[in-house]
Protein backbone atom coordinates (compact mmCIF):
# COMPACT_ATOMS: atom_id res chain seq x y z
CA UNK A 1 0.00 0.00 0.00
CA UNK A 2 0.90 3.59 -0.80
CA UNK A 3 2.53 5.33 2.28
CA UNK A 4 1.46 9.08 1.57
CA UNK A 5 4.28 11.20 3.44
CA UNK A 6 2.30 14.21 4.54
CA UNK A 7 3.66 17.51 3.62
CA UNK A 8 2.85 20.07 6.74
CA UNK A 9 -0.13 20.42 8.53
CA UNK A 10 -2.99 22.84 7.19
CA UNK A 11 -2.84 25.98 9.46
CA UNK A 12 -5.64 25.34 12.36
CA UNK A 13 -5.41 23.13 15.25
CA UNK A 14 -2.24 21.25 14.34
CA UNK A 15 -0.18 20.20 17.20
CA UNK A 16 3.13 19.87 17.05
CA UNK A 17 4.36 16.38 18.45
CA UNK A 18 6.78 14.48 16.44
CA UNK A 19 5.55 11.00 15.30
CA UNK A 20 7.91 8.46 13.23
CA UNK A 21 6.07 9.21 10.00
CA UNK A 22 6.13 5.78 8.47
CA UNK A 23 4.35 4.38 11.64
CA UNK A 24 1.12 6.02 10.99
CA UNK A 25 -1.99 4.22 10.33
CA UNK A 26 -4.79 6.63 10.29
CA UNK A 27 -4.27 10.32 9.57
CA UNK A 28 -7.53 12.48 10.09
CA UNK A 29 -7.24 15.75 8.03
CA UNK A 30 -9.41 18.99 9.07
CA UNK A 31 -12.45 17.02 9.95
CA UNK A 32 -15.61 18.54 10.15
CA UNK A 33 -18.90 16.48 11.16
CA UNK A 34 -22.29 17.60 11.25
CA UNK A 35 -25.76 16.61 12.55
CA UNK A 36 -28.50 18.63 10.46
CA UNK A 37 -27.17 22.13 11.03
CA UNK A 38 -24.83 21.44 14.77
CA UNK A 39 -21.25 21.18 14.12
CA UNK A 40 -19.90 18.36 16.19
CA UNK A 41 -16.18 18.12 15.19
CA UNK A 42 -14.43 20.63 13.83
CA UNK A 43 -11.41 20.91 12.05
CA UNK A 44 -9.73 18.07 14.08
CA UNK A 45 -6.34 17.03 12.65
CA UNK A 46 -4.56 13.74 14.24
CA UNK A 47 -2.17 11.19 13.37
CA UNK A 48 -2.63 7.46 15.25
CA UNK A 49 0.13 5.50 15.38
CA UNK A 50 0.29 1.69 14.18
CA UNK A 51 0.41 -0.30 17.15
CA UNK A 52 -0.35 1.83 19.41
CA UNK A 53 -3.19 2.83 21.74
CA UNK A 54 -4.71 6.43 20.99
CA UNK A 55 -7.21 7.54 23.58
CA UNK A 56 -9.68 10.72 22.66
CA UNK A 57 -10.73 12.30 26.20
CA UNK A 58 -12.97 15.31 26.69
CA UNK A 59 -16.17 16.09 28.79
CA UNK A 60 -19.70 14.49 27.75
CA UNK A 61 -20.74 15.88 24.04
CA UNK A 62 -17.58 16.74 22.90
CA UNK A 63 -17.50 15.09 20.03
CA UNK A 64 -15.42 11.81 21.05
CA UNK A 65 -17.93 9.29 20.06
CA UNK A 66 -18.76 11.12 16.37
CA UNK A 67 -15.05 11.43 15.81
CA UNK A 68 -14.14 7.67 16.32
CA UNK A 69 -17.66 6.14 14.82
CA UNK A 70 -15.89 8.26 11.69
CA UNK A 71 -13.25 5.97 11.11
CA UNK A 72 -14.95 3.18 10.20
CA UNK A 73 -17.64 5.06 9.06
CA UNK A 74 -20.22 4.24 11.52
CA UNK A 75 -21.71 7.39 11.38
CA UNK A 76 -22.92 6.24 7.34
CA UNK A 77 -25.96 4.79 9.28
CA UNK A 78 -27.07 8.08 10.76
CA UNK A 79 -29.40 10.28 8.69
CA UNK A 80 -28.44 13.72 8.42
CA UNK A 81 -24.97 13.27 9.08
CA UNK A 82 -22.29 15.14 6.70
CA UNK A 83 -18.44 14.73 7.08
CA UNK A 84 -16.20 17.35 5.71
CA UNK A 85 -12.04 16.19 5.23
CA UNK A 86 -10.30 13.49 5.11
CA UNK A 87 -9.24 10.41 7.11
CA UNK A 88 -6.77 8.60 5.04
CA UNK A 89 -6.07 4.50 5.91
CA UNK A 90 -2.51 3.73 5.33
CA UNK A 91 -2.87 6.62 3.05
CA UNK A 92 -5.78 6.02 1.14
CA UNK A 93 -8.98 8.48 2.12
CA UNK A 94 -11.50 6.24 2.99
CA UNK A 95 -14.61 9.40 2.76
CA UNK A 96 -12.99 9.07 -1.62
CA UNK A 97 -16.08 7.76 -3.70
CA UNK A 98 -14.42 4.83 -5.35
CA UNK A 99 -14.47 3.48 -1.33
CA UNK A 100 -16.48 0.01 -0.05
CA UNK A 101 -17.24 1.15 3.15
CA UNK A 102 -18.00 -3.10 3.92
CA UNK A 103 -13.92 -3.32 3.57
CA UNK A 104 -13.14 0.03 5.50
CA UNK A 105 -15.47 -1.72 8.57
CA UNK A 106 -13.61 -4.95 7.84
CA UNK A 107 -10.30 -3.41 7.96
CA UNK A 108 -11.15 -0.79 10.84
CA UNK A 109 -12.77 -3.18 13.58
CA UNK A 110 -15.15 -1.35 16.53
CA UNK A 111 -16.34 -2.42 20.07
CA UNK A 112 -19.64 -0.19 21.60
CA UNK A 113 -20.08 1.40 24.62
CA UNK A 114 -22.26 -1.62 25.52
CA UNK A 115 -22.04 -5.26 25.21
CA UNK A 116 -24.08 -5.80 22.29
CA UNK A 117 -23.62 -9.88 21.08
CA UNK A 118 -26.20 -11.10 19.31
CA UNK A 119 -29.21 -13.70 20.91
CA UNK A 120 -27.35 -15.80 19.54
CA UNK A 121 -24.83 -18.63 20.68
CA UNK A 122 -21.21 -17.75 21.92
CA UNK A 123 -20.17 -19.80 18.51
CA UNK A 124 -22.44 -18.01 16.21
CA UNK A 125 -21.23 -14.37 17.89
CA UNK A 126 -17.92 -14.97 16.78
CA UNK A 127 -18.86 -16.64 13.45
CA UNK A 128 -21.07 -14.03 12.66
CA UNK A 129 -18.57 -11.74 10.70
CA UNK A 130 -16.52 -14.56 9.29
CA UNK A 131 -19.82 -15.98 7.64
CA UNK A 132 -21.12 -12.64 6.20
CA UNK A 133 -17.85 -12.14 4.59
CA UNK A 134 -17.42 -15.24 3.03
CA UNK A 135 -17.77 -18.74 4.36
CA UNK A 136 -14.20 -20.31 5.43
CA UNK A 137 -14.67 -23.40 6.02
CA UNK A 138 -15.97 -25.49 8.70
CA UNK A 139 -12.52 -26.23 10.20
CA UNK A 140 -11.15 -23.04 9.20
CA UNK A 141 -14.00 -21.12 11.14
CA UNK A 142 -13.61 -22.96 14.30
CA UNK A 143 -9.85 -22.17 14.31
CA UNK A 144 -10.24 -18.74 13.50
CA UNK A 145 -13.35 -18.64 16.30
CA UNK A 146 -11.08 -20.50 18.90
CA UNK A 147 -8.19 -17.73 17.92
CA UNK A 148 -10.42 -14.88 18.59
CA UNK A 149 -11.38 -16.31 21.24
CA UNK A 150 -8.29 -16.37 22.79
CA UNK A 151 -7.06 -13.17 21.79
CA UNK A 152 -10.07 -12.06 23.50
CA UNK A 153 -9.29 -14.01 26.77
CA UNK A 154 -12.26 -15.73 26.57
CA UNK A 155 -11.56 -19.12 25.60
CA UNK A 156 -10.62 -20.77 28.74
CA UNK A 157 -14.01 -19.26 29.72
CA UNK A 158 -16.17 -19.98 27.59
CA UNK A 159 -14.61 -23.36 25.18
CA UNK A 160 -16.72 -25.66 26.76
CA UNK A 161 -20.47 -23.94 26.58
CA UNK A 162 -20.04 -22.47 22.61
CA UNK A 163 -23.34 -23.21 21.81
CA UNK A 164 -24.89 -21.60 25.03
CA UNK A 165 -26.53 -18.31 24.22
CA UNK A 166 -24.56 -14.83 24.63
CA UNK A 167 -26.71 -14.01 26.57
CA UNK A 168 -25.81 -16.01 29.34
CA UNK A 169 -22.86 -14.65 29.69
CA UNK A 170 -21.56 -11.69 32.62
CA UNK A 171 -21.14 -7.94 31.38
CA UNK A 172 -17.49 -8.41 31.25
CA UNK A 173 -17.46 -11.29 29.61
CA UNK A 174 -20.00 -9.90 26.97
CA UNK A 175 -17.65 -7.09 26.33
CA UNK A 176 -14.81 -9.40 25.69
CA UNK A 177 -16.99 -11.66 23.28
CA UNK A 178 -17.78 -8.72 21.25
CA UNK A 179 -13.82 -7.84 21.10
CA UNK A 180 -13.78 -11.45 20.15
CA UNK A 181 -16.39 -10.97 17.56
CA UNK A 182 -14.07 -7.94 16.24
CA UNK A 183 -11.02 -9.67 15.87
CA UNK A 184 -12.22 -12.59 13.97
CA UNK A 185 -12.86 -10.74 10.81
CA UNK A 186 -9.34 -9.70 11.31
CA UNK A 187 -9.06 -5.85 11.07
CA UNK A 188 -5.90 -3.53 11.37
CA UNK A 189 -7.55 -1.10 13.11
CA UNK A 190 -9.78 -1.62 16.35
CA UNK A 191 -11.78 1.16 17.98
CA UNK A 192 -13.19 1.20 21.27
CA UNK A 193 -15.87 3.28 22.17
CA UNK A 194 -15.91 3.83 26.16
CA UNK A 195 -15.98 0.12 26.20
CA UNK A 196 -15.81 0.03 29.75
CA UNK A 197 -18.43 2.43 30.60
CA UNK A 198 -20.99 -0.36 31.76
CA UNK A 199 -18.25 -2.88 33.33
CA UNK A 200 -17.41 -3.13 37.28
CA UNK A 201 -13.83 -2.48 38.15
CA UNK A 202 -12.77 -6.12 37.79
CA UNK A 203 -13.91 -6.62 34.14
CA UNK A 204 -12.79 -3.01 33.83
CA UNK A 205 -9.02 -4.04 34.69
CA UNK A 206 -9.56 -6.88 32.39
CA UNK A 207 -10.52 -5.41 29.39
CA UNK A 208 -7.66 -2.41 29.98
CA UNK A 209 -5.22 -5.55 30.38
CA UNK A 210 -6.53 -6.82 26.89
CA UNK A 211 -6.15 -3.88 25.13
CA UNK A 212 -2.16 -3.65 26.30
CA UNK A 213 -2.37 -6.78 24.56
CA UNK A 214 -3.85 -6.53 21.69
CA UNK A 215 -1.82 -3.35 20.39
CA UNK A 216 1.04 -6.09 19.88
CA UNK A 217 -1.07 -6.93 16.08
CA UNK A 218 -3.89 -4.12 16.56
CA UNK A 219 -3.69 -0.38 16.15
CA UNK A 220 -6.01 1.06 18.96
CA UNK A 221 -8.36 4.03 19.35
CA UNK A 222 -10.27 4.47 22.15
CA UNK A 223 -12.73 6.82 23.53
CA UNK A 224 -13.32 7.16 27.02
CA UNK A 225 -14.65 9.34 29.28
CA UNK A 226 -12.43 7.77 32.21
CA UNK A 227 -8.85 10.23 32.70
CA UNK A 228 -7.21 7.73 34.83
CA UNK A 229 -7.87 4.59 32.25
CA UNK A 230 -6.72 7.07 29.60
CA UNK A 231 -3.65 7.39 31.53
CA UNK A 232 -3.57 3.62 32.33
CA UNK A 233 -2.89 2.36 28.94
CA UNK A 234 -3.05 4.94 25.98
CA UNK A 235 0.17 5.50 24.54
CA UNK A 236 -1.00 9.08 22.95
CA UNK A 237 -4.05 10.91 24.23
CA UNK A 238 -6.21 13.41 22.50
CA UNK A 239 -7.85 16.17 24.51
CA UNK A 240 -11.35 17.21 22.73
CA UNK A 241 -13.71 20.06 23.91
CA UNK A 242 -17.03 21.31 21.93
CA UNK A 243 -15.55 19.51 19.09
CA UNK A 244 -12.42 21.27 18.74
CA UNK A 245 -9.14 19.68 19.49
CA UNK A 246 -7.71 21.42 22.17
CA UNK A 247 -4.58 19.23 22.77
CA UNK A 248 -2.71 16.04 21.33
CA UNK A 249 0.28 14.64 22.25
CA UNK A 250 2.44 11.43 24.35
CA UNK A 251 -0.12 10.64 27.45
CA UNK A 252 2.34 11.05 29.69
CA UNK A 253 3.10 14.36 28.19
CA UNK A 254 -0.84 15.41 28.70
CA UNK A 255 -0.78 14.10 31.87
CA UNK A 256 2.12 15.83 33.55
CA UNK A 257 2.80 18.87 31.82
CA UNK A 258 -0.13 19.75 29.19
CA UNK A 259 0.78 23.07 27.29
CA UNK A 260 -2.74 24.12 27.48
CA UNK A 261 -4.34 25.81 30.42
CA UNK A 262 -7.75 24.10 29.67
CA UNK A 263 -6.57 20.25 29.34
CA UNK A 264 -4.86 20.87 32.57
CA UNK A 265 -7.90 21.85 34.54
CA UNK A 266 -10.03 19.48 32.83
CA UNK A 267 -7.55 16.57 33.94
CA UNK A 268 -7.22 17.25 37.30
CA UNK A 269 -10.63 17.16 37.35
CA UNK A 270 -11.70 21.16 37.72
CA UNK A 271 -14.64 21.02 34.93
CA UNK A 272 -16.01 17.73 33.06
CA UNK B 1 -61.59 12.34 55.11
CA UNK B 2 -64.69 13.04 52.22
CA UNK B 3 -62.37 12.80 49.85
CA UNK B 4 -60.75 9.84 50.79
CA UNK B 5 -63.93 8.43 50.55
CA UNK B 6 -64.81 9.41 47.26
CA UNK B 7 -61.50 8.05 46.04
CA UNK B 8 -62.25 4.83 47.13
CA UNK B 9 -65.54 4.75 45.61
CA UNK B 10 -64.05 5.72 42.37
CA UNK B 11 -61.79 3.30 42.70
CA UNK B 12 -64.24 0.53 43.02
CA UNK B 13 -66.20 1.65 40.31
CA UNK B 14 -63.52 1.28 37.87
CA UNK B 15 -62.43 -2.22 39.79
CA UNK B 16 -66.45 -3.38 38.94
CA UNK B 17 -66.10 -2.37 35.70
CA UNK B 18 -63.10 -3.76 34.48
CA UNK B 19 -64.38 -7.37 36.22
CA UNK B 20 -67.35 -7.12 33.95
CA UNK B 21 -65.48 -8.84 30.96
CA UNK B 22 -63.93 -11.57 33.35
CA UNK B 23 -67.60 -12.25 34.58
CA UNK B 24 -68.01 -12.55 31.15
CA UNK B 25 -65.95 -14.59 29.96
CA UNK B 26 -66.89 -16.71 32.94
CA UNK B 27 -70.18 -16.80 31.68
CA UNK B 28 -69.32 -18.06 28.27
CA UNK B 29 -66.94 -20.92 29.50
CA UNK B 30 -69.62 -21.77 31.82
CA UNK B 31 -72.82 -22.33 28.93
CA UNK B 32 -70.14 -24.03 26.84
CA UNK B 33 -69.40 -26.61 29.40
CA UNK B 34 -73.05 -27.02 30.60
CA UNK B 35 -74.74 -27.19 27.23
CA UNK B 36 -71.86 -28.72 24.97
CA UNK B 37 -70.63 -31.91 27.91
CA UNK B 38 -74.22 -33.11 27.36
CA UNK B 39 -73.71 -34.62 23.80
CA UNK B 40 -70.97 -37.17 25.37
CA UNK B 41 -74.08 -39.23 26.71
CA UNK B 42 -75.24 -39.71 23.34
CA UNK B 43 -72.22 -40.20 21.82
CA UNK B 44 -68.95 -41.28 22.82
CA UNK B 45 -65.34 -38.61 22.62
CA UNK B 46 -64.00 -41.40 20.12
CA UNK B 47 -66.66 -40.97 18.18
CA UNK B 48 -67.43 -37.33 18.50
CA UNK B 49 -63.74 -36.12 17.57
CA UNK B 50 -62.43 -39.08 14.99
CA UNK B 51 -65.92 -39.68 13.39
CA UNK B 52 -65.92 -39.10 9.80
CA UNK B 53 -69.61 -38.09 9.13
CA UNK B 54 -72.12 -35.17 10.53
CA UNK B 55 -75.26 -35.83 9.55
CA UNK B 56 -76.78 -34.16 12.69
CA UNK B 57 -80.69 -34.49 11.21
CA UNK B 58 -80.35 -38.22 9.99
CA UNK B 59 -81.98 -40.99 12.25
CA UNK B 60 -79.94 -42.11 14.00
CA UNK B 61 -77.59 -38.61 13.22
CA UNK B 62 -73.76 -38.89 13.07
CA UNK B 63 -72.23 -36.41 15.22
CA UNK B 64 -68.36 -36.80 14.17
CA UNK B 65 -66.69 -33.80 13.71
CA UNK B 66 -63.29 -34.84 12.14
CA UNK B 67 -64.22 -33.51 8.15
CA UNK B 68 -65.37 -30.48 9.89
CA UNK B 69 -62.01 -29.50 12.46
CA UNK B 70 -60.08 -30.58 9.51
CA UNK B 71 -61.51 -28.22 7.31
CA UNK B 72 -61.09 -25.60 9.96
CA UNK B 73 -57.41 -26.76 9.91
CA UNK B 74 -56.93 -26.86 6.45
CA UNK B 75 -57.95 -23.95 4.94
CA UNK B 76 -56.27 -22.15 8.24
CA UNK B 77 -53.24 -23.74 6.95
CA UNK B 78 -53.67 -22.42 3.51
CA UNK B 79 -54.53 -18.80 4.67
CA UNK B 80 -51.50 -19.20 6.63
CA UNK B 81 -49.26 -20.19 3.28
CA UNK B 82 -50.56 -16.98 2.25
CA UNK B 83 -50.31 -14.57 4.92
CA UNK B 84 -47.27 -15.81 6.52
CA UNK B 85 -44.83 -14.29 3.86
CA UNK B 86 -46.97 -11.65 2.75
CA UNK B 87 -47.28 -10.48 6.46
CA UNK B 88 -43.96 -10.93 7.56
CA UNK B 89 -42.44 -10.04 4.26
CA UNK B 90 -44.69 -6.52 4.45
CA UNK B 91 -43.48 -6.11 8.34
CA UNK B 92 -39.36 -6.09 7.36
CA UNK B 93 -40.49 -3.79 4.57
CA UNK B 94 -41.94 -1.06 6.86
CA UNK B 95 -40.27 -1.07 9.02
CA UNK B 96 -36.68 -2.04 7.64
CA UNK B 97 -36.47 -0.44 4.39
CA UNK B 98 -39.61 2.36 2.80
CA UNK B 99 -38.93 5.48 3.01
CA UNK B 100 -41.10 7.33 5.94
CA UNK B 101 -43.38 8.69 3.46
CA UNK B 102 -43.74 5.03 1.61
CA UNK B 103 -44.33 3.90 5.50
CA UNK B 104 -47.19 6.46 6.45
CA UNK B 105 -49.40 5.32 3.23
CA UNK B 106 -48.84 1.58 3.34
CA UNK B 107 -48.92 1.13 7.28
CA UNK B 108 -52.67 2.87 7.66
CA UNK B 109 -53.70 0.62 4.34
CA UNK B 110 -52.53 -2.67 6.00
CA UNK B 111 -54.03 -1.40 9.53
CA UNK B 112 -57.77 -0.60 7.37
CA UNK B 113 -57.66 -4.21 6.12
CA UNK B 114 -58.34 -5.38 9.58
CA UNK B 115 -61.33 -3.16 9.91
CA UNK B 116 -62.87 -4.33 6.86
CA UNK B 117 -66.31 -6.31 7.91
CA UNK B 118 -65.79 -9.53 7.32
CA UNK B 119 -69.04 -10.15 5.25
CA UNK B 120 -67.65 -7.23 3.06
CA UNK B 121 -64.87 -9.73 2.30
CA UNK B 122 -67.04 -13.06 2.03
CA UNK B 123 -69.28 -10.87 -0.34
CA UNK B 124 -66.06 -9.93 -2.48
CA UNK B 125 -65.05 -13.33 -2.19
CA UNK B 126 -68.39 -14.26 -3.45
CA UNK B 127 -68.32 -11.67 -6.53
CA UNK B 128 -64.86 -11.59 -7.86
CA UNK B 129 -62.29 -14.28 -6.10
CA UNK B 130 -64.36 -17.29 -6.37
CA UNK B 131 -65.21 -16.87 -9.98
CA UNK B 132 -61.25 -16.19 -10.72
CA UNK B 133 -60.17 -19.02 -9.01
CA UNK B 134 -62.72 -21.18 -10.82
CA UNK B 135 -61.58 -19.50 -14.19
CA UNK B 136 -58.07 -20.11 -13.40
CA UNK B 137 -57.74 -23.28 -12.44
CA UNK B 138 -60.15 -24.75 -14.47
CA UNK B 139 -62.83 -26.27 -11.70
CA UNK B 140 -66.48 -26.60 -11.22
CA UNK B 141 -67.11 -24.42 -8.51
CA UNK B 142 -65.56 -22.10 -7.21
CA UNK B 143 -66.52 -21.57 -3.51
CA UNK B 144 -63.74 -23.90 -2.24
CA UNK B 145 -60.96 -24.19 0.30
CA UNK B 146 -58.37 -22.05 -1.83
CA UNK B 147 -60.93 -19.46 -2.47
CA UNK B 148 -61.89 -19.56 1.95
CA UNK B 149 -57.82 -19.72 2.48
CA UNK B 150 -57.28 -16.51 -0.12
CA UNK B 151 -59.77 -14.78 1.93
CA UNK B 152 -58.64 -15.76 5.13
CA UNK B 153 -55.05 -15.22 4.43
CA UNK B 154 -55.72 -11.68 3.45
CA UNK B 155 -57.56 -10.87 6.74
CA UNK B 156 -54.87 -12.11 8.73
CA UNK B 157 -52.23 -10.12 6.82
CA UNK B 158 -52.96 -6.97 9.48
CA UNK B 159 -52.32 -9.08 12.68
CA UNK B 160 -48.93 -10.29 11.52
CA UNK B 161 -47.77 -7.74 9.91
CA UNK B 162 -48.28 -5.02 12.53
CA UNK B 163 -47.13 -7.63 15.90
CA UNK B 164 -44.35 -8.55 13.68
CA UNK B 165 -43.26 -5.13 12.73
CA UNK B 166 -43.44 -4.14 16.22
CA UNK B 167 -41.20 -6.96 17.37
CA UNK B 168 -38.68 -5.90 14.49
CA UNK B 169 -38.66 -2.60 15.01
CA UNK B 170 -37.93 -2.99 19.06
CA UNK B 171 -34.86 -4.84 18.04
CA UNK B 172 -31.91 -2.92 19.69
CA UNK B 173 -30.02 -0.75 17.41
CA UNK B 174 -27.19 -1.92 18.71
CA UNK B 175 -27.62 -5.22 17.30
CA UNK B 176 -27.82 -3.56 13.88
CA UNK B 177 -24.81 -1.45 14.67
CA UNK B 178 -22.69 -4.30 15.46
CA UNK B 179 -24.25 -6.16 12.51
CA UNK B 180 -22.45 -2.92 10.55
CA UNK B 181 -19.07 -2.77 12.17
CA UNK B 182 -18.16 -6.25 10.62
CA UNK B 183 -18.84 -5.57 7.53
CA UNK B 184 -22.21 -6.60 6.73
CA UNK B 185 -24.74 -4.46 4.87
CA UNK B 186 -28.02 -3.67 5.32
CA UNK B 187 -29.59 -6.66 3.53
CA UNK B 188 -27.25 -9.15 5.75
CA UNK B 189 -27.82 -7.27 8.47
CA UNK B 190 -31.90 -7.65 8.38
CA UNK B 191 -31.88 -11.15 7.32
CA UNK B 192 -29.25 -12.57 10.00
CA UNK B 193 -29.51 -10.29 12.62
CA UNK B 194 -32.49 -8.42 12.87
CA UNK B 195 -34.90 -10.52 11.94
CA UNK B 196 -33.96 -13.82 13.70
CA UNK B 197 -33.64 -11.60 17.29
CA UNK B 198 -37.36 -10.59 16.25
CA UNK B 199 -38.54 -14.21 15.75
CA UNK B 200 -40.16 -14.62 19.21
CA UNK B 201 -42.57 -11.86 18.08
CA UNK B 202 -42.88 -12.72 14.55
CA UNK B 203 -43.94 -16.75 16.23
CA UNK B 204 -46.63 -14.66 18.28
CA UNK B 205 -47.74 -12.95 15.16
CA UNK B 206 -48.37 -15.65 13.31
CA UNK B 207 -49.62 -17.63 16.48
CA UNK B 208 -52.57 -14.87 16.16
CA UNK B 209 -53.20 -14.70 12.76
CA UNK B 210 -53.91 -18.10 12.67
CA UNK B 211 -56.33 -17.69 15.67
CA UNK B 212 -57.57 -15.02 13.69
CA UNK B 213 -57.89 -17.30 10.34
CA UNK B 214 -59.41 -19.97 12.75
CA UNK B 215 -61.99 -18.12 14.46
CA UNK B 216 -63.80 -16.70 11.43
CA UNK B 217 -66.63 -17.27 10.45
CA UNK B 218 -68.50 -15.51 8.18
CA UNK B 219 -66.27 -15.51 5.14
CA UNK B 220 -65.89 -19.01 5.33
CA UNK B 221 -69.49 -19.75 5.24
CA UNK B 222 -69.68 -17.54 2.22
CA UNK B 223 -67.36 -19.18 0.18
CA UNK B 224 -65.78 -22.44 1.67
CA UNK B 225 -68.37 -24.26 -0.07
CA UNK B 226 -70.16 -25.58 2.87
CA UNK B 227 -69.29 -29.94 2.42
CA UNK B 228 -68.65 -31.24 5.36
CA UNK B 229 -66.40 -33.94 4.09
CA UNK B 230 -62.91 -34.78 5.00
CA UNK B 231 -60.68 -32.29 2.92
CA UNK B 232 -58.16 -34.03 0.74
CA UNK B 233 -57.38 -31.56 -1.84
CA UNK B 234 -57.68 -27.18 -1.97
CA UNK B 235 -59.87 -27.34 -4.67
CA UNK B 236 -63.12 -29.09 -2.92
CA UNK B 237 -65.60 -27.23 -1.47
CA UNK B 238 -64.94 -27.74 2.94
CA UNK B 239 -67.17 -26.89 5.75
CA UNK B 240 -65.74 -25.47 8.77
CA UNK B 241 -66.20 -25.82 12.65
CA UNK B 242 -67.52 -21.85 12.54
CA UNK B 243 -69.57 -21.89 9.24
CA UNK B 244 -71.75 -25.28 10.98
CA UNK B 245 -72.10 -23.78 13.84
CA UNK B 246 -73.48 -20.09 12.20
CA UNK B 247 -75.39 -22.45 9.56
CA UNK B 248 -77.12 -24.79 11.93
CA UNK B 249 -77.64 -23.48 15.38
CA UNK B 250 -80.67 -21.31 13.89
CA UNK B 251 -82.53 -24.64 13.31
CA UNK B 252 -82.02 -26.56 15.93
CA UNK B 253 -84.07 -27.35 18.92
CA UNK B 254 -82.96 -25.57 21.97
CA UNK B 255 -81.50 -28.48 24.35
CA UNK B 256 -81.52 -31.08 20.99
CA UNK B 257 -78.81 -33.62 20.46
CA UNK B 258 -78.09 -31.33 17.59
CA UNK B 259 -78.24 -28.00 19.97
CA UNK B 260 -75.50 -29.76 22.40
CA UNK B 261 -73.34 -31.17 19.35
CA UNK B 262 -72.56 -27.89 18.02
CA UNK B 263 -71.72 -25.93 21.22
CA UNK B 264 -69.63 -28.79 22.48
CA UNK B 265 -67.74 -27.59 18.57
CA UNK B 266 -68.34 -24.22 20.00
CA UNK B 267 -66.20 -25.62 23.23
CA UNK B 268 -63.43 -27.54 20.76
CA UNK B 269 -62.87 -24.10 19.30
CA UNK B 270 -62.67 -21.94 22.46
CA UNK B 271 -60.23 -24.50 23.65
CA UNK B 272 -58.37 -24.28 20.28
CA UNK B 273 -58.23 -20.52 20.08
CA UNK B 274 -57.40 -20.61 24.17
CA UNK B 275 -54.62 -22.12 23.70
CA UNK B 276 -52.92 -20.69 20.47
CA UNK B 277 -53.22 -17.56 22.65
CA UNK B 278 -51.39 -18.64 25.62
CA UNK B 279 -48.64 -20.03 23.32
CA UNK B 280 -48.51 -16.71 22.07
CA UNK B 281 -48.25 -15.06 25.53
CA UNK B 282 -45.75 -17.57 26.29
CA UNK B 283 -43.38 -16.83 23.57
CA UNK B 284 -44.01 -12.73 24.21
CA UNK B 285 -42.98 -13.92 27.44
CA UNK B 286 -39.61 -15.89 26.52
CA UNK B 287 -39.21 -12.91 23.72
CA UNK B 288 -38.86 -10.05 26.04
CA UNK B 289 -36.62 -11.75 28.59
CA UNK B 290 -34.41 -12.51 25.37
CA UNK B 291 -33.71 -8.78 24.81
CA UNK B 292 -34.35 -7.56 28.35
Amino acid sequence: MVKLVHSPYPSGHRQSIVHNETNIRISIRDLNIWYASARAVKDVSLDIEKNKVTAIIGPSGCGKSTLIRAVNRMNDIIPGVKVKGEILLDGKNIYDEDIDVVTIRKMVGMVFQRSNPFPKSIFENVAYGLKINGFPGKKKLAERIEQSLKDAALWDEVKDRLGDSALDLSGGQQQRLCIARALAVEPEVVLFDEPCSALDPVATARIEELIQELKEKYTIVIVTHNMQQAARISDFCTFLMLGELIEFDKTDKIFTTPSKKVTEDYITGRFG
Amino acid sequence: MKRARKENLIKRLFCLFSLFSIVFLLGIVIVLFKEGLPIFKVTSFGKFFFGKFWYPTYEPPDFGILPLLLGSLWVTAGALIIAVPLGVASAVYISEVAHPKIKGLIKPAIELLAGVPSVVYGFFGMVVVAPLVQKFFGLPVGLNALTASILLGVMAIPTITSISEDAISSVPKSFKEASYALGANRWETTVKVTVPSAAGGISTAIILGMGRAIGETMTVLMVAGGAAVIPRSFFQPVRTMTATIAAEMGETVVGSEHFHALFAIALVLFVLTLSLNIGADVLTQKFRKRLR
